[in-house]
């Protein structure tokens, strides 16, 4: 099957006071189509500068390298007139903070329909309210006549999280880029969340990049698993073999942070990742992930030698030196 | 009972209409609508005030000047002698339109050049910011003498020649000084509407608008200028006022309103000397005018801010 989005060897980097800041390191994937893909790392992994760059909405001064090509075509390199056409039509975005992410200016309406306006303005006025109208019924909104003229602080949470979702839908994009979208939320409005984000893929038929820094969210909804350290794609395979057979140090570690009922039954505590990721300034010459492994000999291969991706089996690779024989490494340690 | 089975969503996909909204909140707003009678007033009063007059506003009478208030005078005589009611009337027609034609101009250009800065950044912003800095820097009263006196001189010639130099102010003869004014009254705006198109364009919403496929144009237009109507509102009311005012700083200069016209920024100027006697009168006539044009178009301000910001209670 022909990949939707390929994203080949892309790396964004960015000038700062203090260097050049690597971002994003040399990053591969590909979305098919339907399919879902998580991908995971702790905060200033370079999630979100992945999927702005998709967007090309990354900042002038960014400083971008490899290739994005949606359907076949390079977008890296687009100027913002053509990319503008792609936005909101055939790659939608939904941001973490609705709140913020929804003009308190405007009713929730007409901010739902405004990828509608930017890109059918031939549309009447009816048949955009109408279009609204439907959006908000099938995100799960109650009283869509009423919540369509309503403002964006008249709304709860979960809604406007419902909201920000129907906006993202309203062109029925073939990819939906969710930024961290339940992050924001109660733990009980994030499941509700994610099933009107489930619901509506599988209405549209969409492909999503489910973008969080909890593995749990991504569990029950991803087909495939995409993990990140540092800007770097440390582990990618479908969600069972990242879940039951992790290949990299780093994914073990988010798993055991990971509460889990079964675990606590047993009277285990929750384990941490000890350590802070490195500085996005001065990557280490080896695995960005060395000073914080349990597995890790730093003056060997880890500490000097970049790990290349390697297969683990034919849909699960991991960046690990020693994604072979972690389970005998971690008896022997 | 019967039941008649709608569809909600396609009966009432009607759109309401926001200006519809609009207006409601804004025409229930009780100050906004009191200041809105008195303003619309005062123009009538002004702008009428050829058909209902009693005297000669240029009129003078040795034995009348400097009268307090009476039947026959109701704000009195100046110390020409001629109605202070009469000169009021005349004045504000002057004052009125200038203070209305500087802020909108000054308001436009500033907020304009503004968001231009704030948006762009850059060189243009540099550029515009440097432009701002020079206007601020140059002393406006200087400037407008040497510039002034040209244009003003250019103006009397020209009427002079039309054997129209007696008429009171024409919007002809407005220009120049509406032209002078706005020149040193856009800066405050320009900067004011930078600083909070700069934290806007910041704001997630943007970036929402962006990735929804919106143009910068429509991002500007549809997403920051609404969220700066409050600041530019403010800054309307006050730049009505400061015009009105600073239009009787012209006359100095040549630039201004001359004998025996008048207006009511040169009146206020006019009865300064009179603090302290008892013709101050002179000063709180015109005073009271700038006081009730300036304390009108605040509430108005006040109620089209609160009908364009959903936040405010009103619905
Ligand atoms: N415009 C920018 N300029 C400089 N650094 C940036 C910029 N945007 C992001 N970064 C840096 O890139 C790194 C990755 O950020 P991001 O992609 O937002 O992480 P996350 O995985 O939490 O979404 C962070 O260290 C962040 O500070
Ligand atoms: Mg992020």
């Amino acid at each position: 099957m022909e990949p939707l989005l390929e994203v080949r060897n892309l790396t964004v980097r960015f000038p700062t006071d203090d260097g050049l800041l690597t971002a994003v390191d040399d990053l591969s994937f590909e979305l098919f189509p339907g399919e879902t893909l998580g991908i995971v790392g702790e905060s200033g992994s370079g999630k979100s500068v992945t999927s702005m760059a998709i967007l090309g909405l990354l900042p002038k001064y960014a400083r971008i390298q490899g290739s994005i090509r949606f359907r076949g075509e390079e977008l890296v390199g687009r100027v913002d007139q053509e990319m503008r056409n792609l936005r909101g039509r055939h790659i939608a975005m939904i941001f973490q903070d609705a709140l913020a992410s929804l003009n308190p200016v405007h009713r929730v309406g007409a901010q739902i329909t405004e990828a509608i306006a930017v890109h059918a303005p031939e549309l009447s006025d009816t048949a955009v309210r109408t279009r609204g109208l439907e959006l908000l019924n099938l995100v799960g909104i109650p009283n869509p006549v009423d919540r369509y003229d309503q403002y964006p602080h008249e709304y709860s949470g979960g809604m406007r999280q419902r909201a920000m979702i129907a906006m993202s839908i309203a062109n029925e994009p073939e990819v939906l880029i969710a930024d961290e979208p339940t992050t924001a939320l109660d733990v009980t409005i994030q499941a509700q969340v994610m099933e009107v984000i489930a619901r509506i893929q599988q209405r549209t038929n969409s492909s999503m990049m489910l973008i969080t820094h909890d593995l749990g969210v991504v569990a029950g909804a991803a087909d495939r698993i995409l993990v990140m350290y540092a800007g770097r794609q440390v582990e990618t395979g479908l969600v069972d073999e990242v879940f039951y057979r992790p290949a990299h140090p780093y994914t073990r570690g988010l798993l055991a942070s990971l509460p889990r009922l079964d675990r606590r039954r047993e009277g285990q505590r929750l384990e941490r990742i000890a350590g802070q990721p490195p500085s996005l300034l001065h990557l280490p010459a080896g695995c960005a992930f060395t000073p914080r492994c349990r597995y890790a000999d730093a003056s060997g291969m880890c500490g000097n030698r970049r790990p290349e991706l390697h297969e683990v089996s034919a849909t699960h690779s991991s960046s690990c030196h020693f994604a072979d024989s972690l389970d005998s490494r971690a008896d022997a340690s | 009972m019967t039941a008649v089975i709608e569809d909600p969503i396609v009966t009432s996909a009607k759109p309401r209409s926001q200006w519809l909204l609009f207006r409601r909140r804004f025409v229930r707003h009780i100050a906004a609508m009191i200041g809105l009678g008195t303003l619309t007033l005062l123009v009538v009063v002004c702008f009428a005030a050829d058909l209902w007059v009693f005297y000669d506003p240029k009129l003078t009478s040795i034995l009348e000047a400097g009268e307090g208030p009476s039947m026959a005078h109701w704000f009195g005589t100046d110390d020409n002698g001629r109605d202070y009611l009469t000169r009021i009337a005349y004045a504000g027609q002057l004052s009125l339109r200038i203070g209305f034609a500087v802020a909108f101009i000054s308001t436009f250009v500033g907020a304009s050049l503004g968001s231009i800065a704030g948006w762009f950044g850059g060189w243009v912003d540099e550029l515009i910011t440097r432009v701002v800095d020079l206007f601020l820097i140059v002393p406006a009263i200087v400037f407008l003498a040497v510039i002034g006196r040209k244009i003003s001189e250019a103006e009397a010639f020209l009427w002079w020649d039309l054997g129209d130099e007696f008429l009171f102010y024409t919007i002809d003869r407005d220009t120049p000084i509406i032209f002078a004014l706005a020149m040193f009254g856009w800066m405050q705006v320009a900067r004011v509407t930078r600083a909070q198109v700069l934290s806007l364009k910041e704001k997630e919403f943007v970036e929402a608008a962006r990735a929804a496929g919106a143009s910068s144009t429509r991002i500007i237009v549809r997403h920051i200028l609404p969220n700066c109507v409050g600041v530019l509102m403010v800054n309307l009311t006050l730049s009505i006022a400061g015009a009105i005012v600073a239009e009787s700083t012209l006359s100095f200069l040549g630039l201004g309103v001359q004998e025996p016209q008048t207006s009511w920024g040169k009146m206020i100027a006019d009865a300064k000397g009179f603090i302290g006697t008892e013709k101050v009168f002179m000063l709180y006539f015109p005073g009271l005018m700038l006081l009730l044009v300036v304390l009108s178009v605040n509430f108005i301000g006040d109620g089209l801010r609160d009908a364009f910001d959903p936040r405010s209670k009103q619905e």
